[in-house]
């Protein structure tokens, strides 16, 4: 059994969930809250709830036993909403992160590597959208390349790219410059052996704090653009029931937003929480 | 390299990167599907009108001539005209701009204040429960949505307490404040409060400070998570320092140490992160203003957005990215300045 080996890079990446020492209480209270709203959201159709979008017979009504959460002004029963309101949202952090990373550290790791011309007109080009209002920057490209989950994913991996290309690229040009990589080269590694079996797991942490904290941002700017009614606001979501709850809060109708609004603060709270204990765990300096 | 120097280079470099993004934004907004004359008629209309239209917004042009003329216009201060009232870009955006520039200064000032206090307590009392929950409390300000951080005061303060208003910069009907008068001509800044102060009229200031207090806490407290974290993390590395134990060593108070040393090298690199700082804050302004009915240039964009006004939401970005170049500029000198190892 002893040649069935987890890969290097995945032996690094999970062990620092379940060894004992700094910053574990931090990751599991992220895991564990991540994992609840991906299973309640993942679970929606089965959950037995009401419908989301669908309105019943009551507006805008304060919790009852029919409706334990109340009801918004579209008379929607807000317990389904607040069920079913995640699934967008989640989407669009996976995708988006999935395209950041398939995107973002390539380049940095080849950027780094390479140096010369090459990589600084990359740094150039992607430093000049880095320093870019994200939410700005997305809302254009939503606005002018419709409201689909994948529109959203690319809006916000093209404003994070630059994070993770920043990120992979500084740490690789610290790595590369170590002896062991020198001895790598010096027994015939190629470059990619070289970028792939050496440089890349000391870039691995790193690149799991940016993930997270961009998971977390995702959510934030989807919620964000629901929030100020660019999105497609006939879906149930949490980000819009916070736009239609922004008028009737100020007759006093808390139970439109309260939930949702929470489930969207407990959602990056956790990838937040999983991002710093995995960065006190890595990084001895924020001990 | 001296200081010099440095200023040249960076400024330099900054031109190809507003290039490039000004670029993009042309880019991304010409792609739009449509025309925005036969959206403006709603589809009935002659020929000879659209025409007129589309030669007044000078989409009517090749798109290189488009781009080229976009760029001289832009460096000559001329946004185009807006596509749905026909007036300039530029007026408009110079009336909101000093809404959003008020709200963000004093969101700031709440995000560096408590960013410092707690970030240098939680280090000063390096793994005690206290700095337990400075970092929690870090976390959850930076995970905590601005807009549903507004909403909740709104309830709190406005809708049940009825101490803060809930939205807009004055109260209703309620004049602009005068600003200076010198001789009879006006200066005005457009920050409410600052020409309130000016003209010496203390309620009108008062006034319009309550109407920004729950909209700069709400943008400066999710602000200040990032200045939590980085005044912490700068300072647990500065009170480990050769210089702070010497200090001690010398007999100097805990305090002296801990301020005038320890806190005063953290918050060096603090300074660097304020550009990007500023770039959330804008972000955050867009989400704050639409919540709080204030009539910056945050919801100026959500409203073009509305319209579909491609070119006033241009205009607006361009300006953005022009005040984010500024900001990262004016940010890196200072830190060039204050740190020489910088200019190396």
């Amino acid at each position: 059994m002893s040649d069935k080996k987890t890969p290097g890079f995945a032996r690094s990446l999970f062990a620092p969930f379940f060894a004992r020492g700094s910053g574990r209480g931090f990751m599991i209270a992220g895991l564990v809250i991540i994992v609840v709203v991906v299973g309640m959201s993942a679970l929606a159709p089965f959950l037995g709830t009401q419908s989301p979008t669908t309105p019943g017979s009551c507006v805008d009504c304060p919790p009852s036993r029919e409706h334990p959460l109340g009801t918004d002004i579209g008379a929607r029963d807000m317990l389904a909403r607040v069920v079913w309101g995640g699934r967008f949202l989640l989407v669009v952090g996976v995708l988006a992160v999935l395209i950041c990373m398939a995107i973002g550290v390539p380049l940095g790791l080849l950027s780094a590597y390479r140096g010369g011309m090459v990589d600084r007109v990359v740094t150039l080009l992607l430093d000049s959208i880095y320093a870019f209002p994200s939410l700005i920057f997305s809302l254009i490209i939503v606005l002018v390349f419709g409201t689909s989950v994948f529109v959203y994913a690319l809006a916000i991996a093209v404003v994070y790219i630059p994070s993770y290309f920043r990120v992979v690229r500084s740490q690789t040009l610290t790595v590369k410059e170590l002896p062991y990589v020198d001895a790598a080269k010096s027994v015939g590694a190629g470059r990619f052996a070289t970028i792939g079996r050496y440089i890349w797991p000391n870039v691995i942490p790193s690149v799991v704090v940016v993930a997270t904290i961009n998971f977390a941002d995702a959510i934030l700017i989807t919620a964000g653009l629901d929030f100020i009614g660019v999105g497609d606001l006939l879906k149930p979501d949490w980000g819009v029931d916070l736009y239609y709850g922004r008028t009737a809060v100020l007759s006093g109708a808390w139970w439109i937003i309260a939930v949702s609004g929470l489930m969207i603060l407990l959602t990056t709270l956790g990838f937040s929480l999983i991002s710093e204990g995995y960065a006190e765990r890595t990084n001895p300096k924020l001990r | 390299m001296g200081l010099r120097e440095y200023v040249v280079t960076r400024l330099l470099l900054t031109i190809p990167m507003v290039l490039i993004l000004l670029s993009l934004v042309f880019l991304i907004i010409r792609v739009i599907p449509g025309n925005p004359c036969l959206l403006k008629f709603e589809h009935n209309v002659t020929p000879e009108l659209l025409a007129t239209c589309e030669h007044s917004l000078g989409i009517d042009k090749p798109l290189y001539l488009q781009f080229t003329s976009y760029f001289v216009g832009l460096f000559s201060g001329n946004f185009g005209l807006s596509m749905v009232d026909f007036t300039p870009v530029s007026t408009q955006i110079t009336s909101r701009f000093p809404a959003t520039l008020e709200l963000t200064l004093y969101a700031f000032v709440v995000a560096v204040v408590v960013g410092i206090v707690l970030g240098s307590l939680g280090a000063q009392k390096r793994g005690s429960k206290v700095d337990g929950v400075v970092k929690v409390v870090g976390i959850l300000l930076y995970a905590w949505p601005v807009f549903f951080l507004g909403l909740i005061l709104q309830l709190i303060f406005g809708v049940y307490l009825h101490w803060l208003p809930t939205g807009g910069r004055l109260c209703a009907g309620c004049p602009v404040p005068a600003g200076l008068n010198i001789d009879g001509l006006q200066i005005r800044t457009g920050l409410y409060t600052i020409d309130a102060l000016l003209a010496g009229n203390l309620p009108e200031f008062v006034d319009a400070a309550s109407h920004l207090i729950l909209p700069a806490t709400a943008l400066g407290l999710v602000i200040s998570g990032v200045f939590i974290r980085m005044t912490r993390t700068n300072m647990l590395e500065t009170l480990r320092a050769d210089y702070v134990t010497a200090a001690r060593a010398r007999g100097l108070k805990g305090r002296t140490v801990v301020y005038g040393y320890a806190l005063r090298n953290a918050l060096l690199p603090v300074v660097t992160i304020m550009g990007l700082q500023f770039a959330l804050l804008l972000s955050g302004a867009v989400l704050t203003e639409t919540e709080f009915n204030i009539d910056g240039l945050g919801r100026f964009l959500v409203d073009r957005v509305a319209f579909e006004d491609y070119t006033a939401i241009q205009g607006a970005v361009v300006f953005i990215a022009f005040l984010i170049a500024i900001v990262a500029l004016l940010v890196d000198v200072a830190y060039a300045y204050l740190d020489p190892r910088v200019r190396l």
